[in-house]
């Protein structure tokens, strides 16, 4: 079953992304969230370089994009996702000088996750989990 | 796949239950334990069990690292902690923190890994 | 990333035959999966000189360690073998040589043999100390493990490393206690060593040498094979085992103390001392009277810090004393020792510890206080460093600098002050210090050891503890101190301090592994010896 409990009030779509970044270089979406996707548009404007990942398997593009983005400098990153896969995308950043600029709570749902995936990921653990769902921007700290 | 420790019916009704030939191990009171449960035995419980640490200290090192850490706000002990999720689990296993080093494949690959953050975000029904 | 000077066919074409070879689900590429060889405690983390591999691969026997030797010599593809990979503050799972394969040997993990009659195990390099101890454990064996303070190191990896433990001096020098190998040699070839090279033997883990040279020496600390299987003499369960605690009042009483533990350790009666200094949790807790006098130069002279010690009720040491044994046997044995030292120091002070009477249930292993003392592996240690009430701001790891020194209080004494004025002004010079007390795992010598801090988020916490490294490394040396283990960013400088007779011992080791190595792919400049093609790198 799924659910989606929104907080109410909050409308993203009228509000402006950090002022210290124009537009970041990715939008991460979590597919856990796939079966709310319209949903989750209406308050969050999903567009850009859209990445669409597994929220709890991160790291193959955790390792293989961001981090090699990261070393060279710069690549703020933004999505909508898991609080998880937030919490394991901005403890990466943070050795490379970004932030979480932006943290905002949309609600909570039950997820589930991606089920039959690539053999050997955490994916092939099907599982239900409520957990919050956030939109987010991390990038370097303004000067 | 690295598989070193058995894969068992698990106790959700939302979980997917496996089984595999290898010897499932009891509990203390004959209760099977869940592959989660065995790989934190293995690899987690020196650090983050409930015993006492070194002589003076009252706790082991990573349960004393929480307890510094939380300062009462969560449990210190990672078996009594409600709010994780197999995401955040597999983040510490494979990145460390602090004095915490990272864990390799060959030393929890990745069906244990995930079968640990079912352990420890299903602490309550496991209970 | 991929070797340098291999060429992407070859490359590929290696790859390729290590799947084949072991599966290739045992062989990691991946930048995420290549990422967890990373030396978690790296004096170098995030810069552009930390040591990186350019893939691992996993064998789970003998045959597969061959294959893969056998390939790495046909592409010219350097590899580098880890046991359990946990050489923390000593390099941990990392190369020497940027780019090499790691041969991961974590899942060749049998228990061969156990005995408990003529108190032997022999294992796989995979095997943990908390593996042994739990099979000993099942079968209710009568024999113990001596482990090192974290117990998931390998038995193997740890003897190679030279690495020590905690309980009766013949079985805490773990490369003096093992008994036989058997080794994949560069070629690809295996041998036997020691009684293991008489096909049939029946003694292989019973008598070391065999017949002609111990070769067993070269494969210590060295790059001339991966071990595959290793031999251990085991200690048999004691009756009981008993740790007491004595006090003396002044910084001097060291010496008097050093000489009368010496005798009694190597004489049989007396188990490993352990010197502490009450002085180090003041110097912790931040006191402000110790830092005032710690800032004089004359505190290396005077007896301020015995006031200090004596104004707040501390003895300036304190030594554990361990006897193994029938009960009453120690006991007359500590009424021995416990004489002869307050026949020298009148004042010293005794405080019971522990007895304990073997074997244990699982309960009573919980509740042991000193639980390496008695061969239980545990984690322990890393509360001495981690998170905690007392230690808000811990680092992220340590690099280790060991130091061999006379087991004398006199050299004690000297050594402090040496490395201390080494590092005056520099952040770390709180490291050495009139009452920092020495470690005795090496049993015929001290070990000064200290750890200088590791950050994986401050490259400048990094760069001091290096500084301050190559600082102690080198004075040390000039003053008769070598090291006896360092991580492989050091190993080239403390390689270059055994320099007698125009670095004589090194041009010998040269020599062995052009001949034993000739393409130079095991562990490239593992403590200081580089294949030929590559020795234009020592640093």
């Amino acid at each position: 079953m799924l659910a989606f409990t929104a907080i109410p009030f909050y409308n993203l779509k009228t509000e402006g992304l950090a002022v210290e970044v124009a537009a970041p270089d990715a939008f991460i979406v979590d597919t856990r969230l796939s079966p709310i996707r319209s949903e989750l548009s209406n308050i969050v404007e999903i567009s850009g370089d859209i990445v669409e990942i597994s929220g709890d398997d991160v790291a193959p593009y955790l390792y293989r994009r961001l981090v090699p983005a990261w070393r060279e400098g710069g690549f703020a990153v933004s999505g909508v996702t898991g609080c998880d896969a937030l919490f394991c995308i901005e403890q990466a950043a943070r050795a490379f000088g970004l932030r979480t600029i932006r943290s905002t709570p949309l609600g909570t749902s039950n997820l589930r996750g991606a089920g039959e995936g690539v053999p050997g990921s955490l994916s092939t653990q099907s599982q239900e989990l409520e957990l919050e769902i956030v939109s987010w921007l991390i990038a370097p700290n303004a000067a | 796949m690295i598989g070193k420790v058995a894969q068992i019916v698990l106790l959700s009704s939302t979980l997917v239950a496996c089984t595999n030939d290898r010897e499932i191990a009891a509990g203390a009171d004959n209760a099977p334990k869940s592959q989660g449960q065995l790989v934190f035995e293995e690899h987690c419980i020196a650090c983050h069990g409930s015993e006492i640490g070194n002589p003076g200290e009252p706790f082991m090192p990573g349960t004393g690292a929480l307890d510094a850490k939380y300062d009462g706000t969560l449990p210190a002990v990672l078996t009594e902690r409600t709010d994780l999720t197999p995401t955040v689990v597999a983040y510490f296993v494979r990145n460390g923190a602090g004095m915490m080093p990272f864990f390799r494949k060959t030393d929890i690959d990745d069906d244990e890994l995930a079968a640990l953050g079912l352990y420890l975000s299903n602490t309550e029904e496991e209970q | 990333m991929k070797p340098e000077g291999v060429g992407q066919a070859s490359w590929e074409a290696a790859l390729s035959a290590f799947e084949q070879a072991i599966g290739s689900e045992r062989v990691f590429t991946s930048d995420e999966d290549i990422a967890l060889y990373r030396d978690a405690y790296s004096p170098m983390w995030g810069e552009a000189d930390e040591r990186l591999i350019s893939a691992a691969v996993a064998p789970t026997s003998t045959e597969e360690v061959q294959a893969i030797v056998r390939t790495a010599n046909q592409f010219g593809i350097p590899i580098y073998p880890i046991s359990t990979g946990k050489n923390l503050g000593y390099g941990g799972s990392a190369p020497n040589l940027s780019g090499s394969v790691v041969v991961d040997l974590k899942d060749m993990r049998s228990i061969i043999e156990v005995d408990d009659e003529r108190h032997f195990a022999i294992v796989e390099p995979g095997v943990s100390y908390f593996d042994l101890f739990d099979y000993i454990q099942e079968r209710d064996l009568k024999c113990w493990i001596d482990c090192p303070d974290p117990g998931w190191g390998s038995l193997v990896g740890n003897a190679l490393e030279h690495g020590v433990g905690h309980t009766w001096y013949t079985y805490r020098d773990h490369f003096a206690s093992h008994c036989g190998m058997e080794v994949v040699l560069p070629n690809g070839d295996i041998v036997r060593t020691g009684m293991g090279a008489l096909p049939g033997s029946k003694t292989w883990s019973d008598f070391r040498y065999g017949f002609g040279p111990d070769m067993d020496g070269i494969f210590g600390q060295g790059n001339f094979g991966i071990v595959t299987k290793m031999g251990f003499h085991l200690m048999p369960q004691p009756d009981a085992f008993i740790s007491k605690k004595v006090r003396v009042p002044r910084r001097r009483d060291i010496i008097p103390l050093v000489k009368i533990t010496n005798e009694f350790e190597y004489g049989g009666i007396l188990g490993m001392p352990i010197y502490e200094s009450p002085l180090t949790q003041l110097q912790a807790a931040g006191d402000e009277e110790l830092g005032a006098l710690m800032d004089s130069p004359e505190v290396w002279h005077n007896d301020s810090l015995d006031l200090l010690a004596a104004s707040r009720e501390l003895p300036f040491w304190e030594c554990t004393l361990q006897f193994y044994g029938p009960r009453e046997g120690i006991y007359a044995n500590f009424d021995f020792v416990k004489d002869r030292i307050l026949a020298e120091i009148p004042d010293a002070e005794f405080v019971d510890l522990e007895e304990l009477q073997f074997p244990l249930s699982q309960e009573e292993q919980a509740s042991v206080r000193h639980k390496v003392a008695v061969g239980i592996p545990n984690l322990n240690i890393f509360s001495v460093s981690a998170r905690s009430r007392t230690n808000p701001n811990p680092g992220d790891g340590h690099l280790l600098f060991s130091p061999v020194i006379p087991r004398t209080g006199t050299d004690l004494l000297e050594a402090q002050q040496i490395f201390g004025e080494a590092l005056r002004g520099s952040p770390l010079a709180s490291l050495y210090t009139p009452f920092t007390p020495p470690f005795t795992w090496l049993h015929r010598c001290f070990a000064l050891a200290c750890g200088f801090p590791i950050s994986r988020s401050d490259p400048s916490i990094n760069a001091a503890s290096r500084d301050a490294m190559e600082t102690v490394i080198r004075i040390g040396a000039e003053n008769g101190y070598g090291e006896y283990r360092t991580p492989p960013l050091f190993q080239d400088l403390v390689s270059s301090t055994y320099s007698y007779n125009n670095h004589a011992l090194r041009r010998l080791t040269e020599t062995v592994k052009d001949a034993v190595d000739p393409n130079g792919i095991i562990a490239a400049g593992r403590n200081g010896i580089w294949p030929k093609h590559l020795r234009e790198r020592r640093q």
